[in-house]
């Protein structure tokens, strides 16, 4: 047969059959459906379980996140406005605690006037940045900033003249200097040893005198200028702080006379809703009453079974121990049961007789509202049962309960349990009038409040606008207060600091005398209890002589020299750490600690891996211990222990304590990241730069180092946000981090109770931050896999 | 003139046949080493003489001494959760001991509850089921970028504020009691059935507790035999016996004829007044720090799982299959042994990091270590240095003792690697 002959054939097809759609079921979304949600039994079941999760997460958040207050000045504000809204303070967040306070949580106490700087520093973080983590898309001398930036910060944050933080880092410029220099004549141990004691000399023995003279020197020459403008300015400050006062008294005014408002729009919608409440007051005791019945008429029917079983009174069916037991057991139960019941009906019949009104009475304030309440509430009021029909019986009932014995009949018990039916059958068409009687009410009074509820809420913005503005205000006045009598206690300090200064020597002339009046072992005691037990009453006075003025001369010294460095500061307003707080307190302390603990973890990394016995030993214990000990213990030890490692007489700010102790605590666990970097690298690597005869520093350096930091920078930004979570611990040591805030905010009357609008907030700042750096890991570590290949 | 005698072709350094200069100790490769050993040493043993100076030197000033002293005098402070008999009268020793093992419990709650949620959390997401594999990914991704102590402090938020008070599980109150009037949900914490020895061979039920601990232990090692005879039948013959009913016979009878014997009963909580009595009360701290710890630990757990299943090649189980081994038999003997070798070393390091982190307890006022030893001791006595090395010690100690037993675990499960 040929191809001709087959085309010829009447009954082949010559043409193609069209596709047809595939089956419903085997296409788009309902194909997707099917394989990926519903492939077998245990996948519906899995399926079906989490949307039923999920939607009962979402009907518990999304109401109360999407139904909160936003403007309000304190928590009861909130209640009132949600309250007038026709609900429960748990129905909805008070959001208007963040609104408040969220600059707090942010900045902590910072001053308000100065938030550009931690702002400005945080943008220049990332510029700094850049030339690390780009560095093929910046210019290279962008790392000259970045190895800048760390003094930069913190002279932006902390304040104070700007040549103390260049000082600062002229320690690492000198000793870089000498290493140059050094470089060329000796060896790398004894040119990194010289060039160590330099830098150590400088911040040790010379930096302290040089700032001095400095702020000396500059201070001496505004002098008089400083001291002219100060005494006009204290002159002319208590009228400014007069007015501004006057200006807050003002604005209390008015915010009080927007709350009167606020209070009547509240009233009257209490008047509104009031049959409201009087219904409800009805049902809740009268749904009480009608459980205790239950229960009463549920003990009647198992006493009743028990008294059968026993055909009345339980006797010892023979002398056996076990017949006594079992007997005098059951008299036990009977006698429980029947207290029992006439305990739940004189319950009953003390809620219903003290808590519940008249149907009279209900009807009377139905009627008196009549005109804007439905009409049929009338027949409700009508088809309900006098207070008496239910009481009268009820205590009839108690008291036949409390006759109750156990030779009472089986007839006479099921006669009680059906009086306590018919009584609940009363009670059951009771509060299903009042409960139509409320849900009509209900319906008519969501029409009436419509108009008030808008007026709350606009009275609300007005006077979340009036606060906002008073906070400004008091803000403003409570700066120029500050400056007054700041200024008042320079000008006094100023006015001494000639003389003061020139007593210095005079003091350290007679301080030195008592000193060498001492026997020479005593003369460095810091305290009285350093000496022997046996010391004598006038060798005694002489130490305490000498450690008073000592004292004394020390505090003149400071005090000469904070206003000396206050006179001659030329740069930013200083901030004290206790005044910083918040989230900004968290990213400090966790970049802080990730930055200044990379030197020292290449370091331990590098001496985790040296094949020197001693130096590998010293690094794998401080990793270890450093490691297998938690944060909070070693926060503990930053504000208990460290003053006792310090030099006597060493005391400075928890707030650096802490960072060395972060700094510490993180750089070992950046130790193991980059050991697990320098691992990864293959070992052709070493052994190439050992052939090009490069020496151990010179191929860390320029070989070893620049791969393996790279290949561990996702590591380093995972613990980096491990710190950055772990700073929250500071709480316990008493920094305001945000959860310490959180709690001086609840401290505080207005916002007390408030929990989850808080931790809504903080968590989800700390989710923010922590999700995105771990995508960035992420993606940092695809990119460097793909590079690696 | 052979090679070696020219002086030129001499390819190794040869030490130079003058005597030893000092030079050497810096620029000899021989020597700079121990100098370098030497200068380390010496700087770390100044720094350290000068850390313990001035301690020293600040103990005096202080008037204090250091002395471990305090731990034999009475503590004077009580501790609401305690496993072993403590009073006010008891020794700080004593309440330091009290802490210890509250951590470990609070840790070892913790480590089991983690595992199971870190195990399902993470098979699951894994799941083609989009939902529920999205559903994980939230449970992840929400737990493990927040603090533990923000979970910690909500949780007991919950429970504090959340739940209802005792009284309401009063007749016409608005609580009742969950799993057959069984376990009770309160503001003051959770009430469930507890096992109480009516007729105990000791009267310190705590003891009671260690016999049949003991019996447990004794009769999973029996088993182990067991399994271990059957494995050597299945060797030689290639029919594996049925041995799951002798397995269940030891592990129930054992126990449970001892507890007939201690007469062993279940004590159900009920209301007395205005709080519930009898059953075992677990506190609100001890709830919140075992769940938050649990939940967060959970998290990163099930991560480990997600990644040491996906790091298993596919061929792995497409071999099995081809072998004709059925879904969970490829699961159980090709995919898991291989993914638990790529497991256990991180899991390791959470469980440790879940022993550390339970010292958080001072969030929520769970008496663990760092409460008694670390807080309350240290208050009353002013031994912040002894009470903090001694805590640093302990946990240091345990964090080695769990990495060593895991890490025996993984040296035995790391093997069959050649």
């Amino acid at each position: 047969m040929n191809d001709s002959n087959a085309n010829n054939v009447s009954y082949v097809r010559k043409s193609m059959v069209e596709q047809s759609a595939p089956p419903v079921a085997e296409t788009g979304v309902i194909k997707w459906v099917r394989e990926n949600l519903f492939s077998s039994w245990m996948n519906i079941i899995l399926t079906l379980l989490s949307l039923y999760v999920i939607y009962l997460a979402l009907a518990l958040v999304l109401p109360w996140a999407f139904g909160g207050v936003w403007n309000a000045g304190s928590l009861t504000e909130c209640r009132e406005v949600l309250f007038s809204f026709y609900r429960g303070s748990h129905d909805g967040a008070c959001w208007a605690v963040i609104e408040d306070r969220w600059l707090q949580i942010t900045f902590g106490f910072y001053p308000p006037d100065q938030y550009w700087r931690p702002i400005l520093a945080f943008v220049l973080f990332f510029v700094a940045l850049a030339p690390i983590l780009f560095s093929e898309k910046v210019p290279g001398k962008l790392i000259l900033f970045s190895c800048a930036y760390p003094f930069l910060a913190a002279w932006l944050i902390w304040g104070g003249s700007f040549w103390v933080p260049l000082f600062a880092a002229f320690g690492f410029i000198l000793a870089f200097l000498v290493a140059k220099f050094l470089g060329k004549i000796t060896g790398p141990i004894v040119t990194n040893l010289l060039a160590l004691v330099a830098a150590l000399l400088w911040w040790g023995v010379a930096m302290t005198p040089v700032t001095e003279s400095l702020n000396k020197m500059i201070g001496n020459s505004r002098f008089d200028v400083t001291l002219s403008t100060l005494e006009t300015r204290t002159t002319d400050l208590p009228a400014e702080v007069a007015a501004l006062e006057a200006r807050v008294d003002e604005k209390a005014t008015e915010i009080a006379a927007a709350e009167v408002v606020k209070n009547e729009i509240l009233t009257g919608m209490v008047e509104i809703r009031i049959e409201e409440f009087a219904v409800s007051q009805q049902i809740e005791p009268k749904e009480d009453a009608f459980q205790r019945l239950d229960a009463a008429q549920e003990t009647v029917e198992d006493l009743a079974a028990l008294l059968a079983d026993w055909n009345g009174a339980p006797v010892a069916v023979d002398e056996s121990e076990v017949a006594i037991a079992d007997a005098e057991f059951a008299t036990v139960t009977i006698d429980g049961l029947i207290g029992d019941v006439a305990d739940l009906l004189g319950d009953a019949s003390s809620e219903l007789l003290e808590n519940t009104a008249e149907p009279a009475l209900v009807a009377e304030l139905m009627v008196a509202d009549a005109a804007v309440a439905d009409p049929s509430i009338l027949e409700d009021v009508a088809s309900m049962v006098a207070k008496t029909a239910l009481t009268d019986p009820l205590i009839g009932l108690t008291e036949r309960a409390e006759a109750i014995t156990p030779q009472t009949s089986q007839d006479e018990l099921s006669a009680l349990r059906a009086d306590i039916e018919t009584l609940m059958a009363s009670l059951t068409a009771n509060l299903s009038s009042l409960t139509s009687i409320y849900d009509k009410v209900v319906a008519t009074n969501v029409d009436a409040l419509v108009a008030p509820q808008a007026e709350m809420l606009k009275q609300m913005a007005t006077l979340a606008a009036l606060r906002d503005d008073a906070t400004l205000l008091s803000q403003e006045t409570f700066r120029s207060a500050s400056e007054l009598s700041n200024g008042r206690s320079y000008l006094t300090s100023l006015r001494s600091l000639k003389e003061r200064d020139a007593n210095l020597p005079e003091m350290a002339a007679s301080t030195a005398a008592l000193r060498d009046a001492l026997p020479s072992n005593q003369r460095n005691m810091i305290s009285i209890s350093q000496l022997p037990d046996g010391a004598s009453t006038e060798e005694t006075d002489a130490l305490k002589l000498y450690l008073d003025a000592r004292n004394t001369e020390l505090n003149a010294q400071a005090s000469v020299r904070d206003t000396y460095a206050e006179l001659g500061r030329v740069g930013l307003t200083p901030i004290d750490s206790r005044q910083i707080g918040g989230f900004m307190l968290a990213l400090i302390i966790g970049i802080a600690g990730i930055v200044l603990s990379l030197p020292l973890g290449v370091l331990l990394a590098l001496g985790r891996q040296s094949h020197l016995f001693f130096v590998n030993k010293i690094c794998v214990a401080f990793i270890e211990v450093i490691r297998g000990v938690p944060l909070i213990v070693w926060l503990f030890t930053a504000s208990l222990l460290l003053n006792y490692f310090l030099p006597p007489g060493s005391n400075f700010d928890l707030m650096l304590r802490v960072i060395i102790m972060v700094t510490l605590f993180s750089s070992a666990y950046i130790a193991e990241v980059i050991r697990g970097g320098l691992a990864a690298l293959p070992t052709g690597q070493y052994e190439g730069a050992d052939s090009l005869g490069l020496s151990y520093w010179q191929s860390m350096q320029l070989i070893i180092l620049p791969q393996a930091m790279k290949i561990s920078i996702p590591g380093i930004v995972n613990s980096f946000i491990g710190l950055f979570k772990d700073t929250v611990l500071v709480v316990f040591i008493g920094l305001l981090d945000p959860i310490g805030l959180s709690n001086a905010i609840r401290a505080d009357t207005d916002w007390n109770g408030v929990y989850w609008e808080l931790f809504a907030f903080i968590g989800l700042l700390f989710f923010i931050f922590c999700f995105s750096m771990g995508r960035y890991s992420l993606y940092l570590e695809k990119k460097l896999q793909r590079e690696h290949r | 003139m052979t090679m070696q005698d020219d002086p030129r072709m001499v390819a190794r350094t040869v030490a130079p046949k003058s005597g030893f200069k000092l030079s050497q100790l810096i620029y000899d490769t021989r020597y700079r080493s121990i100098t370098i050993q030497v200068i380390a040493m010496i700087l770390v043993l100044f720094g350290l003489y000068w850390l313990v100076n001035n301690t020293v030197q600040n103990l005096s000033a202080l008037g204090k001494d250091f002395d471990y002293g305090f731990l034999a005098q009475p503590a004077g402070y009580d501790i609401n959760q305690r496993l072993i008999e403590y009073s006010s009268q008891s020794t700080h020793g004593r309440a330091a001991v009290v802490g210890i093992l509250n951590t470990i419990l609070v840790a070892f709650l913790g480590c089991i509850l983690a595992t199971v949620l870190g195990v399902i959390a993470g098979v699951l997401r894994l799941s083609k089921n989009w939902i529920v594999s999205s559903l994980m990914a939230v449970y992840v991704e929400g737990f493990r970028n927040v603090p533990l102590l923000l979970w910690i402090l909500l949780i007991f938020a919950l429970m504090t504020e959340g739940m209802f008070q005792p009284r309401e599980f009063k007749v016409g109150g608005d609580a009742s009691m969950q799993i057959f009037d069984s376990v009770a949900v309160t503001n003051r914490g959770v009430y469930v059935p507890g096992i109480v020895f009516d007729n105990g061979l000791a009267a310190n039920p705590a003891v009671n507790w260690l016999i049949l601990g003991l019996i447990l232990m004794a009769s999973l090692f029996v088993i182990r035999i067991v399994r271990r005879r059957a494995d050597a039948v299945q060797e030689s013959t290639g029919i594996r016996p049925k041995t799951w009913y002798q397995q269940l016979a030891l592990l129930v009878i054992p126990v449970g004829i001892v507890m007939f014997l201690m007469a062993a009963k279940l004590q159900y909580p009920y209301l007395k007044g205005f709080n519930f009595t009898d059953g075992v009360h677990l506190r609100n701290s001890l709830i919140a720090l075992w769940l938050a710890l649990s939940l967060y630990t959970g998290a990163f757990i099930a991560e480990i799982v997600r990644s040491g299943i996906l790091a298993i090649s596919k061929g792995q189980s497409e071999a099995a299959a081809a072998l004709g081994l059925r879904p969970n038999r490829t699961m159980n003997l090709v995919i898991l042994p291989q993914a638990m070798r790529v497991i256990i070393p991180p899991l390791i390091s959470q469980y440790l990091n879940l022993t550390k982190n339970s010292s958080l307890a001072i969030a929520v006022g769970y008496m663990d270590v760092r409460s008694t030893l670390g807080g309350i001791t240290i208050n009353q006595t002013g031994r912040e240095l002894e009470g903090m090395l001694l805590m640093a010690a302990f946990y240091l100690a345990l964090s080695l003792l769990i990495s060593g037993v895991m890490n025996i675990y993984n040296n035995r499960t790391q093997l069959q690697e050649r």
